[in-house]
Formats: C-alpha cells, structure tokens, sequence
C-alpha cells in the first residue's frame, strides 16, 4: 500500500476540497444541494409516512427488523443504481492511471483511496436514509404502543418483543453503525461485479466501442434483474387476498407479509435490522461480514487491479493496415460524427451519457409494476391517475435533463481549442452540440412513452404530450446547461466524475427538470378531484406542460443560441 | 501581398495586471519562413494563438491572405494550418477519421483528400497507424497527425508551434524539407522554436519576443552582416538578456 496517503490526501482535495475551492463556489454548490433536497422532499415525505404506518403494523407481527432491511434495501440499490458509473469512471477510467502507473504508488493504494472517496460520497445517503428511516420506525413503533395501550392491555391485541426497541440504546447504536457501513455492501458488489469485466476487457483489441458496450450491457443486466426482482415482489402483492372486511391496520399486515417474505431474505443487512431489534449476535455476525468484504475487496484489487493498461495499448499499434474510408460532410455533420464517434470511443462519457437511456425505463417499468398494490381489485379509482402522474414525474426527471450538453464543451479538455483554430463558426459548434444533446434526450423521451403506452399508464394523448413537452423542456435545459458550460469550462479535470460532479450546471438542470416533473405529477393527482378523468384529465395536464415547457424552451432555448455563439467567441 | 500581417495586437489575460503581448507587429511575406523566438513565458504562444483565433485579443488586427481576423474569421482560419505545441487532436479518433474531419472542415474536395492524405501519410511515415486511435499512438506519432492534419487542406500560411519536440531525426528532416518545399510552393510558413540551430538553418526571417514585446524583427542576412562572427544562439542571448547565464558556471 505504497504511498495510500498522500493518493488520499490528493483524492480528499480534488473529489472535495476542490469543488468549494472559493466561498462564492461552496454556496452556490450547497444552495443547489438545498434546493435539490427540497424538491425531493415530497416523494421522500410520501415514503417515510408510508413507513411510519407499516411500522405501527409491524410491532405486532415482528416484521420490524424486516421493514428495517427495507430500508437499507433501499439504500443499497440507491447507491447501486446511481453510484456504478460513478465507480467506474473513478477507479478504472480514472484519467490519471498512467501518470500513477510511473509513480511509486501501489494499484492497491489508489483502489482503496478511491473506494474511500466512493465511500465519503455513499455515506451521505446512508446516513440520511437510515437514520431518517430509523426515526420514523421508531416513532411509528412508539405510536403504536401508546395509541393501542388499551387494546394491549385487554388482551385484544400482542405486541411483539421488538415493539421497545425504539427506547433502548442499542436501537440508536446500531443504527449508527448501520449508516455508517452499509454502503460497504454495495461498494463491495461492484467492485466484485467490475474485476472480472474488467479483466476480460483488457484483453479486448478492437475498438473502445465494444468496451462500451458491454459496460452499457452489464448496466443493463443490472437493472434488468432489479425489474424481475419488482416483479417478483409485485406478483406477491397481487396475491394478497383481501375479503372486504379489513380494517387498514389488517391491509398493512398483510401487506407486511408479503413484503417481508423477501426482506427477511436480503443479507447481510438483514443482520444489522436484527442487531438494531436487540440480537448482538446478529450485531456481530454483520459487523464481522462488512470486515471481511472490505478486505476481500481489498484482496481483489492486488489481482484485478492494475495502473496500466499496456495491452489494449500495444494491440492499438499492432495489425495490418485497413482501407481508409472517407467521406465528405457539412461542417455541422462533420462536428457531430467528431463528437459521437468520441463519446462512443470512451467508455466512461458513454457510460454517463447512456445511463438515463438505460436506468429511466427500466425504473419506469419497476414503478409501473410494483405500484398498483391492491388496484386489481378496483377498488381505488385513484391509481391509474398516481400511476401516469408519478411516471411522468419520473420520466421528466430522469429523461429531460441530459449530462452531454451541461459538459459539451468542458468534456473536450485541451482538444476544444482545435474547433478554435479552424473555420468553424462559433454558431456551428453551438448548434451541433445541442443537436447532439437533443437526439439523445428525444430518443430516451420517446423510449420511456413508448413503455408507458406499451403498459396503458398512458393514453394516446399522453403520449404525444409527454414527446412533445418533453423535447420541448430538454431543448431549454440543454441549451441552458451548454451556455453555462461556455461561460465556466473545465478543462483541467482528471475523470468524467470529476467533470460532472464539479458541474453545478448540471445539479441546476435537474432541479429544474425535477420542479416541472412535480407540477405534473401533483396536476395529476389533484385535477381528478375536480371531476376529470380519462382523456379530459390528460388534456388538461398536458396543456398545463406544453405551456410551461414552451416558456422554458423559449427563455432558454432560442435566446441562448446568440448568446452562447459569443461567449464562445469572447472564450479565452 | 503579405501573407500574414499583424499590427498592435495586445493581449491581456483576465485577472493580470500586465498585458501578456502588448503592441506585436510583423509581417511575413509570400514565400517565407519566418521563426518566432523567445525565452520562456515571453508570449509566444500567447501571439500564435491570438494569430490562430483561439484567444481573443483585446486591440490590435490580424490579417490573414487579406482576411481580417475578427471581421471575417473563417475566411482567415481557411487559409491557415496549424500545430499547436501540444498536439491536440481529438484522441477518441482514429487518425483517418479525425484527418476527414479536418478535411470535412476545411472543404477539402473527395477526389482530393485520399491522395493528400496517403501522400503525406506516406511521407511521415504514418501510413499504417491511420487505421489506429490516436490515443493509442506515441507523442511523435500525434505530432506527425498534427503536421498531416495541418497541411491536408494546402493552407497558404502555415503556423507551427514547437514544431521539432517529439519528431525522431528522419522525421524532423522531412518536416523541414516540407516547410521549404510549402514555401517554395509560394506559401508562408510561420513558426516557434527553441532549437535555434534549425532556425539559423531554415529561416528567411526571424522575430524575438521577450516579456511580451517584439525586440527585434531582422532577416537572416541582415543578422549575418550585422554580426559576423556571433552565432543566432550568442545574439538571441544578448537580446534577451541572458548574456551572462554562462558566466556562473
């Protein structure tokens, strides 16, 4: 572990320090951070009140170190689910490999050091999400013992032994160290995931497309198996069979059964629920695992994990010489096979760029199949108009807002000025970044309406709506991210992670993407009760969109163009 | 008419109290080979890409084959090929797509450009690496795509920074004697570099620019009758100031 401090100590500043390098950066940083937490704040109050309720159930059928593993589920597939391009971009594609392989500096150190900034990164959410989740457990578990006190005390009703546990020590002690270490898990699974892949790429000769591919491939394949995981769980609920006759706490019991069916079976965070519930036994057993895989993670690195990548280097000078093909092209053209063909050749920009394609309708598909717990027995009219509302809200979030144009220009490095010194227009290199930008959130927008349709979440007109106003939105945020991008480059960064988590533009987007998706989501939810439903409903809420969409496309989108071309021009 | 013409061009960066280059003319005409000197920092590259547009300049004109830079930049910009000192080129690209591109760029017509390119490939001997990513090739290698990709469209003025850094000696050979046959063609070629025995060798002219000011602006044959027995190396340290660098040795 030659030199792992001072690789920390560069990893701490340039992943951190350097991202708050001034006061004026720190607070414009942390006021998005603010801001992006309070427009997540409505579906994660939905989640937590939910909780707070299926905790109150779960005391009396010790199901409550099961609800408990939910909750770290949740963060384990959150951070599986968000951090792997993540992971990928920073420990194997990380810019810097060569330049450490020169180095004194053992693979090992500069896996770990990595792995820890994944960690510092992972542990945020863990800590809010499980401590959070924690306190609504145990607030709900409280609220139970004292609102059915008499009930207990008639014998009408028996509490679980884990029903106290919200009053002890451990409870709170546990769930600390929880927080604090169940992002080892996931770390470990990618990083388990990644040394064999890895291993096998190495050895690839052709091009970096194919490399990209099967990166995109595994992605896929991960979140292929989260959706026959849904669908499992959602297949369980549908079995559920309720006779009429129950009250809501019987509904939340049943409902509890099922679920936990599968909870119980998620290791080795199931061992810290227990732990949390009072077994220290099961305390040690989890605490002895996250050890262990650490290290085999560790392990792992000094056989997979190399700086250099000498052999996909010397199979790019070897082989016969190929038939050059040429072709003519427009100069817009020309720029944005230049840009694509650069994309597809690097695994890690690809792998950012593609992700939404990927993780939107795979994550649309889940929702859709999870959600209508119950609404096969039509007895909630509700549903159909929380299902588009919510598939809205997530297809606009996670679609509109796109990481190409918000790093369009940064992501060139010291290769932008070459645009510079040639005959292109300013104007031609603003606008073949955009359309590039823009083919890409229109195809993931069209493959999301196309599930949702495919489904019956959307009508028709849904989906027309949906294309439209979402091109439309993308237009604005896309254009919005590159002017920023052109007024503040970087082109200094060491890895596309870097690159993009050093963005705010791209934060400020999304917050934007996120305040349109929510006011969708709540026209949908609301309007029904004014009498609309059906096609009418979505008339109106997609007129509502086309509106606001057409404002942010115009205020962003037209005005930009101009705008961009001489900031581009007054660029140093 | 001269080939490139510069008058006055000042360049400050944001945030510096000095200007970086302040009040640079020259000029260089049809069919010269005109070397840019100057100690490091002294805002060579700084001038290059103010020539080239990669940085605006704050007052001062650039005229290229009659083209004013900032009045009609593409006009300008198609008449010049250029090689930065850092070879930048688009890594993700094999050297055959990323000399289409410039092509593409450039206008070069389809009939033209196979043979452009095979010629120069062959010429630089880079023929069975166009096939291969850039990002795979060795620091000579990129050089050598930088100088195919900068000459592929017949630029009439041709702007190299650093060239000689990187090049084996055979290649370095054959970039001069493309650099003399470009001027012998009619064309300009305008470039930076520290390897003065070249300059000596290979220039009409040369400019020195020291703290971001032109000090002196000669052709070799005045500089020879100026000093006879003082070598370009012994004049350009006496210029810049650096006369007494050997005497602490």
């Amino acid at each position: 572990m030659t030199n792992f401090k001072s690789i920390f100590s560069l990893d701490l500043r340039l992943n951190f320090l350097a991202l708050y390098k001034d006061k004026k950066t720190a607070l414009k940083r942390l006021g998005l951070l603010v801001l992006l937490l309070i427009a997540f704040a409505v579906p994660l109050a939905f989640v937590f009140i939910m909780l707070y309720y299926l905790a109150q159930a779960a005391v009396f059928g010790s199901y409550l170190d099961e609800i408990l593993n939910l909750i770290f589920a949740g963060v384990q597939l959150m951070i599986l689910v968000f951090f792997t391009p993540s992971y990928v971009n920073s420990v194997w594609f990380s810019k810097d490999r060569q330049l450490l392989a020169a180095m004194p500096v053992s693979p090992s150190a500069v896996f770990l050091s990595r792995m820890l900034v994944m960690y510092l990164n992972t542990v945020m959410i863990s800590f809010v999400v499980t401590i959070a989740g924690g306190a609504v457990i145990a607030a709900g578990s409280a609220a139970a013992v004292e609102d059915y006190a008499q009930a207990i005390a008639q014998g009408a009703l028996e509490l679980s032994p884990q029903a106290y546990v919200y009053g002890s020590a451990d409870y709170y002690l546990m769930m600390f160290f929880t927080a604090l270490t169940l992002p080892v898990i996931p770390l470990f699974v990618m990083a388990a995931v990644s040394f064999p892949i890895m291993k096998v790429i190495s050895y690839l000769k052709q091009s970096s497309v194919l490399k990209t591919v099967i990166m995109i491939v595994v992605y896929g394949a991960l979140f292929a198996a989260l959706y026959v995981g849904m669908f499992y769980l959602q297949n369980s609920m549908g079995e559920m069979v309720f006779d009429g006759t129950e009250d809501a706490f019987a509904v939340l019991d049943k409902m509890l059964a099922s679920l936990c069916g599968y909870t119980q079976h998620i290791y080795p965070s199931i061992w810290a629920a227990r732990g949390m519930c009072g077994d220290w036994q099961s305390s040690l057993i989890y605490a002895a695992v996250i050890l262990v895989l650490g290290a085999a993670a560790l392990v792992g690195s000094r056989a997979f994990f190399s700086l250099a990548d000498t052999r996909a280097v010397h199979a790019s000078r070897r082989g016969g010489e190929k038939t050059v093909r040429l072709k003519t092209a427009g100069v817009r053209a020309a720029l944005i096979k230049k840009d694509l063909v650069g994309i597809m050749r690097e695994p890690q920009l690809a792998f950012q760029s593609f992700s939404s394609l990927i993780l939107a309708p795979v994550m649309l598909l889940a929702f859709n199949l999870l959600l209508p717990m119950g609404a096969a027995e039509g007895t909630d009219e509700m549903y159909p108009s929380m299902l588009a509302g919510t598939s809205l809200c997530l297809m606009c979030a996670m679609s509109a807002a796109n990481v190409l144009a918000s790093v369009a220009v940064s992501r060139e490095g010291k290769s932008f000025k070459i645009a510079r010194f040639m005959p292109i227009s300013s104007r031609d290199i603003v606008i073949s970044k955009l359309l590039l930008a823009d083919i890409f959130t229109f195809l993931s927008v069209v493959i999301d309406a196309v599930i949702l349709i495919a489904l019956g979440t959307f009508n028709v007109l849904d989906f027309f709506g949906s294309i439209i106003c979402f091109t439309l939105l993308g237009l604005g945020l896309n254009s919005y991210g590159l002017l920023r991008d052109i007024k503040n480059p970087n082109f200094n960064y060491i890895n596309y992670k870097e690159l993009i988590k050093s963005s705010s533009k791209t934060l400020s987007s999304l917050l934007i993407a996120m305040t349109v998706a929510v006011a969708g989501m709540l026209l949908y939810m609301l309007l029904p009760s004014a009498g609309l439903t059906g096609y009418a409903l979505s008339g109106v809420v997609w007129g509502v969109m086309a509106v606001i969409c057409a404002a942010v496309c115009g205020v962003f989108g037209f005005r930009c163009i101009k705008r961009m071309s001489a900031a581009l021009d007054a660029m140093d | 008419m001269a080939m490139l013409e510069v008058q006055n061009l000042t360049k400050t960066y944001k945030g510096q109290p000095s200007p970086a280059i302040e009040n640079v003319s020259l000029q260089i005409n049809e069919g010269e080979i005109m070397a840019f000197l100057g100690p490091n920092g002294a805002g060579k590259s700084t001038a290059l890409k103010c020539i080239t547009g990669i940085h605006p300049y704050d007052s001062g004109s650039v005229t290229v084959c009659g083209c004013d830079l900032k009045k009609d930049p593409i006009g300008a910009k198609m008449n010049i090929g250029y090689v930065s000192d850092d070879h930048a080129t688009y890594e993700n690209l094999t050297g055959s797509d990323y000399l289409n591109f410039v092509c593409n760029v450039y206008r070069v017509p389809l009939k033209e450009r196979k043979s452009r390119i095979e010629e120069l490939a062959r010429q630089l001997e880079l023929e069975a690496a166009l096939d291969k990513q850039i990002n795979g090739y060795s620091h000579g290698m990129k050089q050598k795509i930088c100088i195919i990709a900068a000459l592929v469209h017949r630029p009439k003025l041709w702007i190299l920074d650093e060239p000689m850094t990187g090049l084996d000696p055979r290649s370095a050979h054959v970039l001069k004697e493309l650099m003399r046959r470009h001027c012998d063609e009619g064309n300009s070629v305008f470039f930076s570099s520290h390897v003065l025995e070249v300059v000596e060798k290979l220039c009409d002219r040369l400019a020195i620019i020291n703290r971001g000011k032109i000090i002196e602006v000669m052709s070799m044959d005045e500089l020879r009758n100026r000093k006879e027995d003082v070598s370009l190396e012994e004049f350009f340290l006496s210029v810049t100031g650096g006369s007494d660098v050997g005497e602490g040795v």
